[in-house]
C-alpha cells in the first residue's frame, strides 16, 4: 500500500459506520442514539470528503496489485474533486431530511445502515483511479442498492428488486468485460484526461464495439434506453428520501462511469464521426423523448419522477455523445441542476407522503393551501426543471443545443428539437401539479384544510437546494469556468 | 447608451433610448393606472396578496423585455413575464378561468420553447444575438433564405403572445376572464411585448424581403379580419374588447408587413405601426379600465344584463366615449392618426407595385372594411351601455340608483387614462410626431416627412369610408343580432379552433402517436425477455416429455 492513506477515509467512515448500525442491536432500541450517531457519521464524512475534494486533489493510493496491469487504486484529480463534493453535499443533506421522514417508520436502523454504508461505496466509486477499480465499486452498488428496494416489504417492491438485479448484473458485466477487451488497446487502464490509447488502436473495428458494449453497461444506472428498466422499476418503490439520492446521486456514477470510459480511456478523438456516436446519439435522444412522454402518462408521482429522471438524464449524456466542448459544458451543468432539482421535487414528494399519505397527482388538489411552502419550492424547481430563465435548467440546455449544433450531421437540429419537445412534455406533467395544488377552482370544497406543512428538517434542505439552484442558474458562471478548466484536457 | 448585467452565464443587455425609454414609460403609466384602480376592483376578493405580488413581476418582466437590446435578453424576460402573467389568468379560479388559465399556458410554454428554439439556431448561424449583430449578419449573406425557418420559430412564440392567427385562441379566453385591471395591462402591453419580437425579426432580417412581408401581410389580414368579426358577434362586454385587441394587433401587424415589403421608403408604414402600437395601448388601458368600473359594480359582463349601465354617470360615459372615438378613428381622436398612416401605406406601396396592384387594393378594402367592423362593435358597446334603457325597469331603476360606483383614487386613475387620448388626437405634431420620432429607428423607418398633412382630404376620405360601413354594420347588427334588446350570440360553436382542433390534438391524438411509439421503446427489451423466456420454456418441455 503506497501513497495517501487519507483517501481512504472518506470510503471506510460511512461503510463502517454503516456496518455498525446495521449490526449492533444498540441502534435498534435507541432511536434517538441512532439520529445522533448518523447525524455524526453523516457529518464526519461531509467534512472527510470535502477535505479530500478541497485539498488533496492530485494525490493517489494504491490498495494493493493484482496483476502489473490491473491495480486497486484510488485517486484523486479534478472530475474527482467536482463529482465528491456534489455527492458529499446531496448526500448530507437528504441524510438530514430522512431523519423526519423515518420518524413513523418501524426499522429506522436498517435504512439508516443502508444509507451510511452507500455513501462509502460512491465515494470509492467516485475516487476509482482506474476501470478495474471503477468497475468493482459499480458491482458493489447495487447489492447495497437491494436493500433499500426491498425496504417497504411489499410484492411490488419484490418484483422491483428482481428486475433491478437483472439489469444491474448485466450492467456490471458488459462493463467488466468492456474493460477486459480494452485492456489490450489502452497503454494503462488508469485514467488520462483524453484517452491511453495506443498508436492505431482507434482504427481498429473492435473498439468501436468495446465502447458500445461499455457505455450500455455503465447506462444500465444512467437509465438510456433500451436498459433503462432497472431504474424505472426501482425509484417509484424505495422510501422518497432513498429515491431522490437514487435518482440525484447514484443514476450520476452512470454518467461518471461513460465520462471515464469515453473521455479518460478510449478518447473522445477515436469516436467521434464514428457509428457509435451516432448510435450512442440516437440511443440517448429516443429515451430523452420517451422518458418524459411515459411520465406524463404516469399518475402515481414517484412512477411519474422516475420516468422524468430517465429523460433528463439522457439530456446529459446526450450533450456528452456530440463530444463537442459545448456539449459537454452542458452535461456538466445538467449534472449538477438535474440533481439538484430532482432531489427537492423528490424531498417535496416525500414530504407531502410523509404528511397527507397521498401519492397520485390527480388527489393533490388544493395542497398549495395545505402545505404552502413546500409547493412554493416544488413550483420553483418544476420551472427550473423545464428550463424556464433564469434558472439553471435554462443554462444547461442553452448549451446543449449550442453543442448539438456543432455538429454536422442531422442530429444538429434534431437534438435540440427533441430537447425543446421534452421540455414542453416536462412542462405538461409537472406544471399542472402546481396549477392544480395553487389554484383548485371555487367549485367543491376542499374537505381537508389543515396545514401539512413539514417541519424545519424536511423544509431546510429543499430550501437550500432551491436556493442554490437557483442562484447556480443565475450566476452560472463559476461553474462554466472549472468545467472549461476541465475540458482543457478532454477535447 | 447600453447597460449590461450578467446573467445566466450570458451578459444581458439594454438600452434606454428611442422605443425602449417609450415603452419602458408606457408600462410604467399603465402599472401605476392599474395599481390605483385595483383595491377598489377586488375589494371583496380573497387572495389578493397573490395578485399584488405578480402583478409586480410582470412588471419588472415587461419593462425587461422593452429595455432589451438583444434577443436573448429579450427571450429571459418574455418568459419570466409568460409564467408570472399566469396567475392573473386563473386569479378567479371560476372553471372558465381555469379552462383559460390553462391554455395560456400552454401557449406559454409552447410559444417559449418554439422562441427558443429560434435563438439557439440564430445565435449559431450569426454568432450574435444582439440586435445590430443580427442585422449586420443579415446584411452579409448572400442569400437571406437560410433565416426564414430559424426566424419561423423565434417568431411563433411573439405571434403566439401577440395574439396572432392561427394561435390566437387563448386571447379571447384569457383576456377576459383576467380582474379588468389585469385585462388592460394584458391587452395593452403584454401583447406589444410579441409586437416587439416580431419587429425586431422583421426588419432585421427581412427589410425589404417580399416573401416575409407578404406572409406577415397575410396572417395580419386574417387576425385583422377574425377579430373583428368575432367582436361583432360576441355578447359580453370584455371579450368584445379581447376580440377588438385581436383585430388591433392585425392593424399593427398589417403596418409591420408593409414596413417590412417597403424597404427604405417605410415612413408611413413605420410610424402607423408604432403611433398604432402607443394609441392601442393607451385605448385598451383606458376601456379596460372602464370594463373593469362595470364589472366591479353589476357583477355581469353580459351585455343583454349590463344595457343602460352607464345612464346617468357623466364621468364614465367620457371616460368611455373618449377610448370609443378614439378606437374607431374619428377625426380629431387618436386613433385616426395611426390609422391614416397605414390607410395612407397601404395606398403608397400599392402604387409601387405595378404588378400586385390589384391585390394589395383588396387588401386596402379588407382594412377599410375591419376598420368599419372596429366602428360597429364599439358603437353596439356605447350605445348598450350609455343610450339605450334595459329591458327591464327594474335592472335600468338598480343601474341608475348606483351613484359611488368608484372611489375617488380609482375614478382618477380612470380619468388620467382617458384625458391622454384626445390630447394625442388633438396635437399630432406636438405629440405623435415626436413619439414616433423617438422610436422609428427601431423600426428602420424614415422619420415622416414634415409637408405630411394629417387631415389631408384622401385621410379623412378613408376615415369616412370606414366610419360609413361600421354604420351599415352596426344597423345591421341592432337589425338582426340585438332584436328587442337581447344580445343573441349567433356565433357557430362549432367554429372554435381551441375546442374543435387544438384540446383535441393536446389532449387526444398527439398523445396518442407519441405513446405508440415511446410505449413499445420502454417495453423493448422486456418484450424481448419474454420472447426468450417462453422460447426456452417450450424446448425445455420438448426436452423433458416425461413430466406430463
Amino acid at each position: 500500500m503506497e501513497g495517501t492513506l487519507f483517501l481512504l477515509v472518506p470510503v471506510l467512515l460511512p461503510l463502517l459506520s454503516g456496518l455498525a448500525v446495521g449490526l449492533s442491536p444498540v441502534f435498534r432500541r435507541r432511536k434517538l442514539l441512532l439520529q445522533l450517531w448518523t447525524a455524526c457519521a453523516l457529518l464526519l464524512s461531509l467534512a472527510s470528503m470535502l477535505h479530500a475534494a478541497l485539498s488533496l486533489s492530485g494525490s493517489s493510493l494504491i490498495l494493493f496489485q493484482l496483476t502489473e496491469r490491473i491495480q486497486i487504486q484510488l485517486s484523486m484529480d479534478s472530475l474527482c474533486c467536482f463529482f465528491l463534493t456534489l455527492v458529499a453535499v446531496l448526500w448530507s443533506l437528504v441524510g438530514f431530511y430522512s431523519f423526519e421522514y423515518m420518524d413513523h417508520d418501524e426499522k429506522p436502523h436498517r435504512f439508516h445502515a443502508v444509507f451510511l454504508a452507500s455513501l462509502g461505496i460512491l465515494s470509492g466509486l467516485i475516487m476509482s483511479g482506474n476501470l478495474v477499480t471503477l468497475c468493482l465499486f459499480y458491482a458493489l452498488l447495487p447489492i447495497i442498492k437491494l436493500p433499500m428496494v426491498l425496504h417497504t416489504r411489499s410484492r411490488e417492491s419484490t418484483t422491483a428488486a428482481v428486475r433491478l438485479l437483472a439489469y444491474s448484473a448485466f450492467g456490471t458485466i458488459a462493463a467488466l468485460s468492456g474493460v477486459l477487451l480494452l485492456n489490450q488497446y489502452c497503454a494503462t487502464l488508469s485514467f488520462i484526461p483524453g484517452g491511453t490509447l495506443l498508436p492505431g488502436a482507434e482504427k481498429q473495428e473492435a473498439l468501436s464495439w468495446i465502447a458500445l458494449l461499455m457505455i450500455l453497461g455503465f447506462s444500465t444506472r444512467a437509465g438510456m434506453f433500451p436498459l433503462h428498466g432497472g431504474l424505472t422499476a426501482a425509484h417509484p418503490v424505495t422510501p422518497a428520501p432513498v429515491s431522490a439520492v437514487l435518482s440525484g446521486v447514484v443514476t450520476k456514477m452512470g454518467v461518471l462511469g461513460i465520462l471515464r470510459t469515453v473521455f479518460y480511456c478510449i478518447g473522445a478523438d477515436a469516436l467521434r464521426g464514428s457509428w457509435v456516436q451516432n448510435v450512442w446519439m440516437s440511443f440517448s435522444l429516443l429515451t430523452v423523448l420517451m422518458g418524459s412522454s411515459l411520465a406524463l402518462r404516469e399518475d402515481v408521482f414517484k412512477r411519474r419522477l422516475a420516468y422524468s429522471s430517465v429523460s433528463q438524464i439522457s439530456y446529459i449524456l446526450f450533450g456528452l455523445s456530440t463530444l463537442t466542448p459545448a456539449g459537454f459544458r452542458g452535461a456538466m451543468l445538467h449534472l449538477v441542476f438535474h440533481a439538484a432539482f430532482k432531489i427537492t421535487i423528490y424531498m417535496a414528494v416525500g414530504a407531502i407522503i410523509h404528511k397527507t399519505g397521498l401519492t397520485r397527482v390527480s388527489e393533490l388538489k388544493g395542497l398549495g393551501k395545505r402545505m404552502p411552502r413546500v409547493m412554493v419550492l416544488f413550483t420553483m424547481v418544476s420551472l427550473g426543471l423545464i428550463g424556464i430563465p433564469p434558472s439553471g435548467g435554462f443554462v444547461s440546455k442553452w448549451h446543449l443545443a449550442a453543442g448539438a449544433l456543432e455538429l454536422s450531421s442531422v442530429f444538429s437540429i434534431l437534438g435540440p428539437a427533441v430537447l425543446l419537445i421534452s421540455a414542453i412534455l416536462t412542462a405538461a406533467y409537472l406544471l399542472p401539479v402546481s396549477v392544480r395544488a395553487f389554484f383548485p377552482g371555487s367549485g367543491e370544497p376542499d374537505s381537508d384544510l389543515s396545514s401539512a406543512e413539514p417541519g424545519p428538517l424536511m423544509l431546510l434542505p429543499k430550501l437550500f437546494l432551491t436556493v442554490f439552484a437557483l442562484l447556480g442558474g443565475m450566476f452560472p458562471d463559476r461553474l462554466i469556468v472549472f468545467f472549461d478548466s476541465l475540458l482543457s484536457g478532454l477535447l | 447608451m447600453i447597460f449590461s448585467f450578467p446573467l445566466c452565464g450570458f451578459q444581458l443587455t439594454f438600452s434606454p433610448e428611442g422605443i425602449h425609454a417609450v415603452y419602458a414609460l408606457l408600462s410604467v403609466f399603465a402599472w401605476s393606472l392599474s395599481l390605483s384602480f385595483t383595491p377598489r376592483y377586488l375589494l371583496h376578493h380573497s387572495h389578493r396578496g397573490r395578485y399584488y405580488f405578480f402583478t409586480l413581476l410582470t412588471f419588472a418582466a415587461t419593462v425587461g423585455v422593452f429595455l432589451s437590446r438583444d434577443l436573448l435578453t429579450t427571450f429571459i424576460f418574455f418568459e419570466i413575464m409568460s409564467f408570472s402573467s399566469f396567475p392573473w389568468v386563473a386569479q378567479e379560479e371560476s372553471a372558465s378561468a381555469l379552462k383559460a388559465a390553462r391554455s395560456y399556458l400552454a401557449v406559454a410554454v409552447f410559444g417559449g420553447m418554439s422562441t427558443l428554439m429560434g435563438l439557439f439556431w440564430l445565435n449559431h448561424l450569426a454568432g450574435t444575438l444582439d440586435f445590430e449583430g443580427l442585422q449586420a449578419y443579415a446584411e452579409s449573406i448572400p442569400n437571406r433564405s437560410v433565416l426564414y425557418i430559424p426566424s419561423f420559430f423565434a417568431f411563433l412564440g411573439f405571434a403566439a403572445k401577440a395574439g396572432v392567427f392561427p394561435l390566437h385562441f387563448w386571447l379571447p379566453e384569457a383576456h377576459p376572464v383576467a380582474p379588468a385591471p389585469a385585462s388592460a395591462l394584458l391587452s395593452g402591453l403584454l401583447t406589444k411585448t410579441g409586437v416587439f419580437g416580431m419587429i425586431v425579426l422583421s426588419v432585421r432580417f427581412f427589410y425589404g424581403d417580399f416573401v416575409w412581408g407578404n406572409a406577415l401581410l397575410l396572417l395580419a389580414g386574417v387576425t385583422m379580419l377574425l377579430g373583428a368579426v368575432r367582436a361583432v358577434f360576441s355578447t359580453d362586454l370584455k371579450q368584445t374588447l379581447a376580440f377588438s385587441t385581436m383585430s388591433q394587433i392585425g392593424f399593427i401587424l398589417t403596418g409591420l408587413a408593409f414596413t417590412v415589403l417597403s424597404g427604405r421608403e417605410n415612413a408611413l408604414a413605420s410610424n402607423g405601426t408604432l403611433l398604432h402600437m402607443i394609441n392601442h395601448t393607451l385605448l385598451k388601458l383606458d376601456l379596460f379600465l372602464c370594463a373593469g368600473a362595470v364589472y366591479m359594480n353589476a357583477h355581469t359582463l353580459n351585455l343583454t344584463e349590463l344595457r343602460g349601465f352607464g345612464r346617468k354617470k357623466p364621468l364614465l360615459h367620457i371616460c368611455f366615449a373618449l377610448g370609443y372615438l378614439g378606437l374607431i378613428g374619428l377625426p380629431l381622436f387618436n386613433g385616426y392618426l395611426s390609422k391614416s398612416l397605414l390607410h395612407e401605406a397601404i395606398v403608397e406601396y400599392a402604387e409601387l407595385v405595378p404588378a400586385g396592384r390589384p391585390v394589395y387594393r383588396l387588401y386596402e378594402m379588407l382594412f377599410l372594411f375591419s376598420g368599419g367592423l372596429t366602428a360597429a362593435y364599439m358603437t353596439k358597446l356605447y350605445l348598450c351601455l350609455f343610450w339605450f334603457r334595459n329591458r327591464s325597469a327594474d335592472i335600468q331603476k338598480k343601474w341608475d340608483g348606483m351613484k359611488s360606483y368608484l372611489t375617488p383614487v380609482s375614478a382618477a386613475a380612470l380619468l388620467l387614462s382617458a384625458i391622454v387620448l384626445p390630447l394625442l388626437g388633438l396635437f399630432p405634431d406636438l405629440f405623435a410626431r415626436s413619439l414616433t420620432e423617438a422610436g422609428i429607428p427601431f423600426l428602420r423607418g424614415e422619420p415622416l416627412s414634415s409637408s405630411f398633412r394629417w387631415f389631408s382630404s384622401d385621410n379623412l376620405l378613408g376615415a369616412a369610408i370606414s366610419l360609413t360601413v361600421g354604420a351599415f354594420c352596426c344597423w345591421l347588427i341592432h337589425r338582426f343580432l340585438v332584436p328587442k334588446g337581447e344580445y343573441l350570440n349567433l356565433w357557430p360553436d362549432r367554429l372554435n379552433l381551441a375546442d374543435r382542433f387544438y384540446r383535441p390534438l393536446v389532449k387526444q391524438w398527439l398523445p396518442k402517436a407519441l405513446f405508440f411509439c415511446t410505449d413499445k421503446a420502454d417495453t423493448a427489451v422486456d418484450s424481448l425477455l419474454a420472447v426468450i423466456r417462453r422460447f426456452l420454456q417450450r424446448r425445455k418441455k420438448l426436452n423433458s416429455p416425461r413430466r406430463e
